[in-house]
């Protein structure tokens, strides 16, 4: 389940790609990030473990 | 406050028209048929509308003709829309190749669906065709549709990361295979190179072999050449030594023949007749002498006698006492007498001479029978000789024979040897020449599999890392662990935003309903008691007073234009309140002149209710003419 703030944040993000009329692009740019997080958080835990 | 709308080269328009529309009322565009009315419709809604993204859009516009390349004058060159209101300016130019040299910047695409009624609408269409699926109401107009373009893209998302996953997944299951290939070909590589040492070890056993029995050839070779020389020596010596026989037998043969030539000229009968007839001549001549000798020896006794006589008669001369006729002196008695004497002892010595070669022709036949026996026996150690170096020459020559049979047998055996060694060295130069190609092979076969090897390594190198968006490379069940997570992310995701266009299309659903009551009410529409969107199904469900369901396909043309209407107007109530155009080409004219007038009526209090340019076309009574912009 997500967590409160991100669904603000996923609220922020649809009504701002629907002002700017890409609303696409918006949550892709997102999405994007997200999978960067991942892979950022992931890369941490993966040094930390070695 | 007035909105201006210019169009150039737009459908039957060809050069510039301008239209000016107040706000707050209803602008009747009148004009005849075919005078461009719904183009100047057309590009109201098209600059209005655009840009137009979504596929369902994009073919509810082609349906209603409002595609740009639709739009362009066939015989013009550039098209262009220019509307200006509200103290903001919106432009759509397309060149004549057809590419967009503008667009819209801000305009609505959901005014395709809410922003106009015309014969094209949707509602209308559906309602004519009595088709009730109006589920695209909620899903296209309402912020349901948000969400769903938002779960689009999720679902897109999860389909690439999907598609990413299934590519690690390959690529760890490519791995293992190309990990169990790897495995493989070093195990080909150990297996061959193992042959290629066993092969090696055995050509090595065999070069020792071959040179062993090289070397045994050629010491038996040696050997036989050693004893070559010694049996051609012995040969030689042997030959010498029968030549040397045939000397002592030609030697043997030559003295054999002269002492035969000696015994043939000792012809003993000729010996004994010569013998005889000189021992006879000599007898005779003996006899003859002996007889001379008589008669010498009588003469002399005579003399004698005649001398005694003379003596004893002490003459010294006198008459012969024989003949008693002549006188003689004793003188000449003993000069007689000597003379007979000397005769005589002459005669003897002929006789002794003779008796002598009688003696010597009487041994002359004894010693030649001596010589023959002499030669007989000189003969006999010839042939003694002769028969013993014929032996021996004959055993020499038998060893002689026996040499050269084993001198033969040895020039064989070395013929033998030496062919077996050039066949030894034939067959190993072809098994070291063949066993050269194979393990040529072998190393090639080596060289291959080592490059492939290494060709797996480095694809294996190259797989066993994935290169992230951002460059960076990260091993496979990493980066799968982040698709999970990612995944597993965008679920969550994917759910909130379902849960979300939901609610949203049940709270449209609520909005939309709610307000078709009210523009129905408003409108005096009291032939239905309910036109509403079914909150599950999303049909539209049209009741008759008392709750009678009413089909749409049963419904008469004029309610269904009387319902279209009350639908558009709620559409652009409800989802398109902030676009101050509202569009309706001609619906009108389905109806009779009180309806025609109350909605009309309607219009232009939602106009000036809502501040809205309401645009309204209507067919000009009279032909010819240019369209005409009233405000009603």
């Amino acid at each position: 389940m997500l967590s409160e703030e991100e669904r603000e944040i996923l609220e922020r993000k649809v009504s701002e790609g629907a002002r700017k009329r890409d609303l696409q692009k918006e949550l892709q740019e997102h999405l994007d990030k997200m999978l960067e997080q991942i892979i950022a958080e992931e890369g941490r835990s993966h040094e930390r473990t070695t | 406050m007035s909105a201006q709308l210019k169009l150039e080269n737009v459908g039957g328009f060809k050069g510039i028209r301008s239209f000016e529309f107040g706000r707050g009322v209803v602008n009747e565009v009148e004009a005849p048929n075919a005078m461009g009315k719904t183009t100047l419709t057309r590009g109201l809604a098209g600059v209005l509308s655009m840009p137009i993204t979504h596929d369902e859009t994009i073919n509810e516009a082609r349906n209603q003709g409002l595609l740009r390349e639709s739009l362009k004058n066939i015989y013009a060159k550039d098209a262009w829309v220019r509307l200006q209101y509200n103290g903001q300016v919106e432009e759509w130019r397309m060149r004549s190749d057809g590419s967009i040299a503008k667009i819209p910047s801000h305009g609505d695409e959901r005014f395709i669906w809410a922003g106009m009624l015309t014969q094209e609408t949707r509602s209308i269409r559906q309602l004519v065709e009595g088709n009730p699926d109006f589920s695209w109401v909620p899903r296209r107009l309402s912020y349901a549709d948000r969400y769903a373009t938002c779960k689009e893209v999720v679902n897109a998302r999860l389909s690439e990361v999907e598609s990413t996953a299934t590519a690690i997944l390959r690529r760890q299951e490519g791995l293992a295979e190309k990990n169990k290939k790897l495995q493989e070909r070093k195990d080909e590589k150990v297996k061959l190179e193992r042959s290629r040492d066993e092969f090696a070890k055995q050509l090595d056993e065999k070069k020792r072999q071959h040179i062993e029995r090289m070397k045994d050839l050629d010491r038996q070779l040696d050997l036989k050449s050693q004893k070559l020389i010694e049996y051609q020596a012995g040969i030689e010596k042997s030959k010498q030594e029968i030549k040397r026989f045939e000397a002592q037998l030609e030697s043997n043969a030559k003295n054999m023949l002269e002492i035969e030539q000696q015994i043939q000229k000792i012809d003993l009968e000729i010996i004994r007749k010569e013998v005889i007839q000189n021992v006879s001549r000599i007898d005779k001549e003996i006899a003859k002498l002996r007889l001379q000798m008589g008669v010498l020896n009588g003469k002399k006794t005579t003399f004698s006698d005649a001398k005694s006589v003379l003596v004893q008669r002490g003459e010294k001369e006198g008459i012969c006492p024989v003949c008693e006729i002549s006188t003689i002196t004793v003188n000449f008695l003993e000069e007689k007498v000597s003379e007979i004497e000397l005769e005589i002892k002459k005669i003897e010595k002929n006789i002794l001479v003779l008796s002598s070669e009688r003696t010597r022709w009487l041994q002359k036949e004894a010693t030649e029978r001596q010589r023959i026996d002499k030669y007989n026996n000189i003969k006999l150690n010839l042939t003694n000789e002769r028969r013993d170096l014929t032996a021996k020459k004959s055993r020499e020559e038998r060893t002689l024979k026996g040499l050269e049979q084993t001198l033969e047998g040895l020039k064989r055996d070395q013929i033998t040897l030496t062919e077996e060694r050039t066949k030894l060295e034939r067959e190993t130069e072809e098994w070291e020449k063949e066993s050269h190609e194979a393990l040529k092979k072998i190393e090639m076969e080596l060289g291959r599999i080592n490059k492939a090897i290494a060709e797996e390594m480095r694809k294996i190198q190259g797989d066993s890392f994935w290169e992230e968006e951002d460059g960076t490379r990260t091993s496979l069940m990493s980066a799968q662990e982040r698709r999970k997570k990612y995944k597993s992310r965008l679920m969550e995701i994917r759910e909130y935003f379902d849960q979300r266009q939901h609610e949203h299309e049940v709270q449209a659903i609520a909005t939309f309903n709610n307000n078709v009551k009210k523009v129905m009410t408003e409108l005096g529409f009291a032939e239905f008691d309910q036109i509403a969107l079914d909150r599950d199904d999303k049909q539209l469900k049209v009741f008759r007073p008392g709750f009678v369901r009413q089909p749409l396909e049963s419904l008469s043309t004029s309610e269904k234009y009387s319902i279209a209407v009350v639908l558009q107007i709620t559409l652009k109530k409800t989802y398109l309140p902030d676009i101050p155009f509202f569009i309706v080409d001609e619906v009108v004219v389905n109806y009779d002149n009180e309806r025609k007038e109350r909605i009309l009526d309607y219009l232009s209090q939602m106009a000036k209710e809502e501040n809205l340019y309401v645009i309204v076309t209507k067919l000009a009574e009279k032909a010819g003419g240019e369209i005409q912009v009233k405000r009603r």
